[in-house]
């Protein structure tokens, strides 16, 4: 479980993963379950894509084979505490029976 | 709680000979199908344990060995968007969502991902990626990705970077 939070205005991307701080590294810093990441400047017209990248033109990535089991989007900054609530919390489904 | 909001002020707990059950009424109030609750993700983990109590106590509705799946997590406090529907394996050939620009002028955003990598030995060095966000009609793209080292033995360690493809 990752969450990823931006605010306007900032060049910043902000970084949670669950409770096991160590399943996730950057290439910016040590593993850590918050962290933050800031880029010189960000004015895009990027669009997310799922099981890969729409870049053509790099040859050093390419599209992974995975599952996305859950991808959910919020058009505003959630804040600090609900980040890490959300990444702290995976879904898990159990069944009871009457 | 949706709904709470629409009960009664002047409700009291035990009226003459009857309890009054304020989780039914919420229930009623709602025009709650158990089913829907128990399998959407636009309901609270509270509001499904709700839902289950309720469903308890209405055992004539109910077959024994019935079961009901009840999803644990946290989805935050605002209804999110997903962008997908269903769990999704990816094999090679993405999704581009075009309804957001995450990155616009005064935009902000919050993404939860839950995923997994499956880990295909290559001796390329080369980063797969499962989701990304970069402007592809920037030639200086910027932007996101979440990927792992496909060189790499053992385990795939999942990394993100924030800027160029390259960094």
């Amino acid at each position: 479980m990752l969450v990823l939070r931006h605010r306007a205005g900032e060049n910043i991307l902000y970084i949670y993963c669950g409770a096991d701080n160590t399943g996730l590294a950057t290439t910016y810093s040590s593993s850590n379950f918050r962290k933050s990441i800031t880029w010189s400047s960000i004015n895009s017209d990027a669009k997310i894509v799922l099981g890969g990248t729409n870049i053509s033109n790099d040859s050093s990535i390419m599209n992974a084979t995975g599952t996305l089991y859950s991808v959910k989007y919020w058009e505003e900054d959630l804040g600090e505490g609900e980040c890490l609530q959300l990444a702290n919390w995976c879904h898990e489904t159990m069944n009871f029976a009457v | 709680m949706t709904g709470w909001e629409k009960l009664p002020t002047n409700i009291t707990p035990t009226e003459v000979g009857t309890t009054y059950d304020i989780y039914a009424t919420w229930l009623e109030r709602n025009n709650v199908n158990y089913n829907t609750v128990l399998t959407s993700n636009d309901y609270s983990v509270a509001e499904k344990l709700l839902v289950l109590k309720e469903m308890s106590t209405a055992r004539d509705t109910l077959s024994t060995a019935d079961l009901y799946p009840v999803t644990l997590g946290y989805d935050g406090l605002k209804p999110a968007i997903s962008l997908i529907s269903t769990p999704t394996r990816y094999t090679g050939t993405p999704t581009v969502i075009t309804d957001y620009t995450p990155f616009g002028a005064n935009k902000s955003f919050t993404i939860a991902i839950d995923y997994r990598f499956e880990h295909k030995t290559s001796s390329v060095a080369k980063e797969a990626v499962l989701l990304s966000c970069y402007d592809n009609t920037n030639e200086s793209v910027q932007g996101f990705k979440l990927f792992y080292n496909p060189s790499a033995v053992g385990t795939p360690v999942p990394q993100i970077s924030f800027g160029s493809t390259a960094s």
